[in-house]
């Protein structure tokens, strides 16, 4: 097809092409049938062409890299002289010592000699180091300190450095010579290595390594190149080299960002840990790391993550699911397979902490650190609302957000910031300036992990719909209001100005919401030569800046709102849908959503609640996750609560969930749509878990405004103000409107808000110490139960059954949980009341006969109280995800009350400070109180009784806000009593002990609590007559 | 050679009103040796086994050839053509001593520091993909520009299709176009196919 014969024939070919390239693929071949008829050599050229175009996306996909060689090649006459490290010729002699015999090579750290050391009559190996290590003084100081360091490794396998001077411009460095090839020579040459030949090679280089790391030292930049095989009397010897080395150069110290700073590659990116990339902390378990790829690399000859800058190998590591061996090697022993995947671990607590492990695991001596992923709570499904009830109340949106979710599969990729750049003020008068110090940021932003950037076509189409020219100039004002309408969150203008003979470029990152500035910063360039520097100094500093504050900045809102779907059929699907899912029959929902889906497959909404039916059936994240993305995907075109609450679903499932509550905030700062109340929900959800439930109460209060009529947004209201601050007052008037609205089909479709208002009253009479009040209320929600809807009647009674046990009627409870319809929850609460009937002594006989289907820390906190410590830790280890504050703050307490069973109270303190602390304001106010008590017994039996005192007291002060768990603030009370009078203090003990008489007064003669009570002042009459 | 001042360059640019072609020829020579110059001084800078982008250098050298001038668009494109088309040069005429050292087998160098990841192709399927795009270029000039902006010279879709003085949609379909004809192109060419 020649366009110079055939113009026409050649723009066909392209219109067809890049036509055929928009179809869906599975359409594409009716597609070109249609489109190119008879004409069989089009059709095959288009073919040819997008077979060419799929089978390498990644062709040419990025510009050439100049290498060193391109200047270095001293062969060809036309390149200048470059000057390296200085070069030393053979006889030369060195600080009146060494004489230089040949050079051995080169490399990344500079150039490596065979010398003889004179004084000892050896030979022994110099390096000679880059000139720039001696310009910069505190590289100097950096690598002298390292220097000595290594020295102190002494090990076969390590190469032992001698001593560092001076010579001409460069430092020096002595080491042991070593002769033979290096283990990526070796691999070069021969391909990759068998299990038994590996394994010798890695044994010895994690013993080389392990010695650094007894002395302190971290090698940094473990790699096959970095590895020597040298042959010696007993066989071959493997080498580390370079041990601390890369610590002296900016290599290891330096982030990512600086690292590319310019253009520039330093380290071995593909050997490098996430927390090296990340420019974090580096321990020896950063070595583990890179041993792990040093084995991999052995036995499949390939690299886990590989690319060519720092950004990539991190883009990839936090992409791409680590490769397993096994994919190049499908024979490799199971064992190692674990092996070599526990050392590549993203997270360096997850690794094997010693090399020497690495091999023990390999040997099959030492056990795998098992995956964090396959946690047993994650494979047993769904969660249901009925179990957070334990003592509690699960206020969790049953429908949709009521699982506690699985933990995901690492390394997905989070959506990032979206940044747009604006035109740059150029107040220098030189116009060459325009456009390239935009183009070197957003070059340097682009591949910023924190950011991304809006992409050209998407400014051009916002520009279209302002009616603006596509290269219309973009100033601050024209960069906000894209913002505005994209929903882009942060907006970065900059400015340069001359300043004499300088540059002064300054950047500021700014909220398009209000227009403040966020962050500012500027870089100053001497001259224009160095303007190139003060860009990408700058970018990078942008780029760490963006990371930290862009939380900060607000999500936006975009005044354009469009229908999200054109299809009524799929909307009238989507309602019978949703209302099966609110039923609890995601089954059905899940059917109803496809068929809505079919009607539009744009239909954005339908898919992030299908994903949600998946997701709320336990199934894996493979099957929910494509719908999530490909809501995303549709997000753009959809109204901004839609697509806000699209996000907050995404970033929820995937556990991530500072992002999620701040799209659902930003639902809520909306007008009430169609998902602020899913969106509040989800709100107290996330905020729970996040351990800040406080926050959540400014959302409800608003959303009472919002959303007047609605009966849940007050009973929220009134429920945050309760939970998280005890404010009574307030939260009655809250409670009393939710009340006055709710009707009997309100309670049946929000269950769990229904019946938190009708417990109100019998929450404040319990406050108030008016037990006769409580339980006037209670017995008046108790006659309506038979009326209740089947779904009411299973929380309402569960709730009311509660509350007659914290009154100590654990008959009358039974009474009313015998009502519960659901066979699960019902075995469930009675199993918890047969503990209340018992000495906690007596419990190891309950705790036995029945496993609770949905485990939490409140089960290892009875099987510690109950002295079944193997249990407890058995199980404290099988709970959920460490990393959820919620869950963080339960396994403190869990740990903290463990040890005290043990009798290690000393170790219990610290778990249990910090546990109350974090379950402070918890919804699950129970363990708030059971952990308070906890650590006064712990000061108690250090002999603190100070300390104990004061946790009780505080703990005490937490009464208003006990919703839930109401039994553990009566026993804080009562411990607080027994102190009293173990100390002497009767008459402060008799006014605690009254106003709990005054509580239990109705309470069943055999009440736990109450014969306690009974047995610190067993006839309070006699006493008082003392 | 001596170097090129901003004077000659503008002289060079506001001299030739004749065409894109005979601009981009009479400025290659000077923006040809600048670059290498750069790239040396700053490949040095770096110190050995480093890479360079040919982005930071291209800009580099525009700021330097333009510094105190006011280009005109017209100008910035011929620069830019010039430029894309000597790195172009540098890098194949590279390919062609690499491949020619590997053939000979003379070259040995040793590292100690065995940087892993290919960054570019080898020099034989670079020289092949540079035939690629002569044949393109006498099909289809514009694109064949395009890939040379963007790959040799580093630009972004933005910036060539400033340089290109077209809109960034067709920079981007050209791109995607020319990619896939080259790949194709390429594919035909290797021996036995």
């Amino acid at each position: 097809m020649d366009p110079n014969e055939h113009p026409e024939r050649w723009q066909q070919l392209w219109e067809t092409f890049h036509a055929a390239l928009r179809e869906d693929p599975v359409r594409r071949s009716a597609f070109l049938e249609q489109a190119c008829g008879a004409d069989a050599e089009l059709r095959r050229a288009v073919e040819e062409l997008v077979a060419a175009h799929e089978g390498d996306p990644d062709f040419l996909a990025r510009p050439l890299l100049l290498e060193r060689d391109l200047v270095d090649d001293r062969r060809s006459g036309s390149v200048e002289q470059v000057d390296i490290p200085p070069m030393l010729s053979p006889g030369q002699i060195l600080a009146d010592r060494f004489e230089v015999v040949r050079m051995l090579g080169r490399g990344g750290m500079g150039a490596v000699y065979e010398a003889i050391d004179r004084d000892l009559d050896t030979r022994v190996a110099l390096k000679v180091l880059g000139p720039e290590i001696a310009r910069d003084p505190g590289a100097l100081e950096r690598f002298r300190r390292e220097t000595t360091l290594a020295r102190r490794v002494t090990h076969p396998n390590a190469c032992r450095i001698y001593d560092l001077f001076r010579h001409g411009d460069g430092p020096i460095l002595s080491m042991e010579l070593l002769e033979g090839e290096t283990l990526a020579e070796r691999l070069r040459r021969q391909g990759p290595m068998s299990p038994a030949e590996t394994l010798p090679i890695a044994q010895q280089v994690a013993a080389g390594l392990d010695a650094g790391h007894r002395v302190g030292v971290v090698h940094r930049d473990v790699k096959s190149g970095n590895v020597m095989l040298v042959e010696g009397p007993q066989g071959e010897r493997a080498v580390v080299t370079d041990f601390g080395l890369a610590t002296s150069t900016r290599t290891a110290q330096a982030s990512a960002l600086h690292l590319t700073r310019t253009g520039q590659i330093l380290g071995t990116p593909a050997f490098m840990s996430p927390e090296q990339l990340e420019g974090r902390e580096t321990t020896p378990a950063t070595d583990v790391y890179g041993l792990g790829v040093v084995i991999f690399e052995m036995l499949t000859g390939k690299l886990p993550f590989d690319g060519d800058s720092p950004y990539t190998v991190a883009a990839r590591q936090l992409r791409e699911e680590t490769p397993s061996p096994r994919r190049f090697l499908p024979d490799l022993d199971r064992r190692w397979e674990r092996v070599i995947l526990a050392c590549l671990e993203r997270d360096a607590a997850d690794r094997f902490q010693r090399t020497t492990e690495v091999v023990a695991a390999l040997k099959g001596e030492r056990k795998v650190p098992s995956a964090r992923r396959a946690s047993r709570l994650a494979r047993r499904g769904v969660v249901a609302a009925a179990i957070l009830l334990a003592a509690a109340i699960a206020l969790l949106w049953p429908r949709w957000m009521g699982r506690s979710p699985p933990e995901e599969s690492r390394g997905a990729t989070a959506v990032e910031a979206r940044v747009l750049i604006a035109d740059f003020d150029n107040r220098t008068g030189d116009p060459a300036l325009a456009g390239l110090l935009e183009s070197a940021v957003a070059r340097a932003l682009a591949a910023a992990p924190s950011a991304s950037l809006v992409p050209e076509e998407q400014i051009a189409r916002t520009l279209r719909l302002m009616r603006k020219p596509p290269d219309a100039r973009i100033d601050v004002a024209m960069g906000r209001e894209i913002c505005l309408r994209d929903g882009i969150r942060a907006l970065l203008t900059g400015r340069i100005d001359t300043v004499g003979s300088s540059y002064l470029v300054s950047v500021n990152l700014v909220d398009p919401q209000d227009g403040s500035v966020v962050a500012a910063m500027a870089e100053e360039a001497g001259g224009p030569a160095d303007l190139a520097d003060a860009v990408h100094r700058l970018a990078a500093r942008v780029g760490e800046s963006l990371r930290e504050e862009i939380q900060r900045i607000r999500d936006t809102q975009r005044g354009l709102q469009r229908a999200s779907t054109d299809s009524l059929r799929a909307l009238e699907l989507h309602t019978e849908a949703e209302a099966a899912a609110g039923d609890g029959d995601y089954g059905v929902a899940e059917e109803l959503f496809r068929l809505a889906i079919d009607e539009d497959p744009e239909f954005a909404s339908a898919h992030i609640l299908l994903m949600w039916s998946i997701y709320n059936q336990g199934r894996p994240p493979e099957e929910y996750l494509p719908y999530g993305q490909r809501a995303l995907a549709l997000a753009d075109g959809v109204a901004d609560w839609e697509r806000f609450f699209i996000r907050g679903s995404f970033h929820q499932v995937r556990g991530e969930y500072e992002r999620a509550a701040d799209q659902y905030a930003a639902v809520l700062r909306l007008q009430p749509s169609y998902f602020y109340y899913g969106a509040l929900r989800s709100l107290y959800w996330l905020k729970q878990r996040l351990g800040r439930p406080e926050e959540f109460v400014p959302y409800a209060l608003r959303a009472t405004t919002a959303l007047p009529e609605w009966f849940e947004v007050h009973a929220f209201a009134a429920q945050s103000l309760v939970e998280t601050q005890g404010r009574l007052g307030e939260a009655e008037r809250y409670a009393r409107r939710a009340s006055e609205l709710m009707t009997a089909e309100d309670l049946d479709s929000s269950r769990w808000e229904g019946a938190w208002v009708l417990l109100f009253p019998v929450h404040r009479g319990w406050v108030e110490n008016d037990p006769e009040a409580a339980l006037a209320e209670l017995g008046r929600v108790a006659r309506r139960l038979p009326k209740m809807s089947s779904r009411a009647r299973v929380v309402v009674a569960q709730l009311v059954g509660f509350h007659y046990e914290y009154l100590g009627k654990l008959a009358a409870a039974e009474e009313i949980y015998l009502q519960i319809p659901d066979d699960d929850t019902r075995r469930y609460v009675l199993w918890r009341l047969e503990l209340e009937r018992r000495e906690v002594s007596r419990w190891g006989e309950v705790l036995r006969t029945y496993n609770p289907p949905y485990p939490g820390a409140s089960e290892v906190v009875f099987l510690a109280r109950a002295g079944l410590a193997g249990e407890a830790r058995e199980l404290l280890a099988s709970l959920e995800v460490p990393t959820e504050p919620n869950t963080r703050a339960l396994r403190l307490w869990a740990g903290g009350e463990l040890a005290l069973a043990a009798g290690n109270a000393a170790d219990a303190i610290p778990l249990l400070v910090e546990g109350v602390e974090a379950l402070r304001g918890n919804r699950l106010a129970h363990s708030f109180f059971w952990a308070a008590g906890a650590l006064a017994e712990a000061w108690r039996q250090q002999g603190n009784v100070e300390r104990a005192l004061e946790v009780l007291l505080d703990a005490a002060r937490q009464k208003g806000r006990a919703f839930s768990g109401k039994s553990g603030w009566t026993e804080v009370r009562l411990q607080l009593a027994e102190l009293y009078r173990h100390l002497g203090r009767d008459a402060d003990a008799r006014a605690v002990e009254e106003e709990l008489r005054g509580l239990l007064r109705y309470a069943d003669a055999d009440y736990r609590l109450l014969r306690r009570l009974e047995h610190l002042s067993p006839r309070p009459g006699l006493e008082a007559g003392q | 050679m001596t170097r090129p001042s901003p004077g000659d360059i503008t002289r060079i640019l506001e001299a030739v009103t004749a065409g894109q072609k005979r601009a981009t020829d009479e400025l290659l020579p000077l923006v040809y040796a600048e670059l290498r110059r750069m790239a040396q001084a700053r490949l040095r800078r770096e110190g050995p086994g480093q890479t360079l982008q040919p982005t930071a250098l291209v800009h580099e050298v525009y700021l330097r050839f333009f510094r105190g001038a006011n280009p005109r668009w017209e100008n910035r494109r011929h620069f830019f053509s010039a430029a894309a088309e000597a790195m172009r040069r540098i890098l194949i005429e590279r390919a062609r001593k690499r491949a020619r050292l590997k053939r000979g087998g003379e070259l040995r160098r040793v590292e100690l520091d065995s940087s892993t990841g290919a960054t570019e192709p080898a020099p034989e399927e670079l020289l092949a993909l540079d035939q690629a795009l002569g044949r393109l270029e006498s099909l289809d000039a514009r694109m064949a520009e395009v890939v040379k902006l963007r790959y040799f010279g580093g630009l972004t879709v933005k910036e060539t299709a400033r340089a290109l003085d077209v809109a960034p949609r067709t920079v981007n379909q050209d791109w995607t176009g020319a990619r896939a004809w080259l790949r194709r192109e390429m594919g035909r060419s290797e021996p036995g196919v």
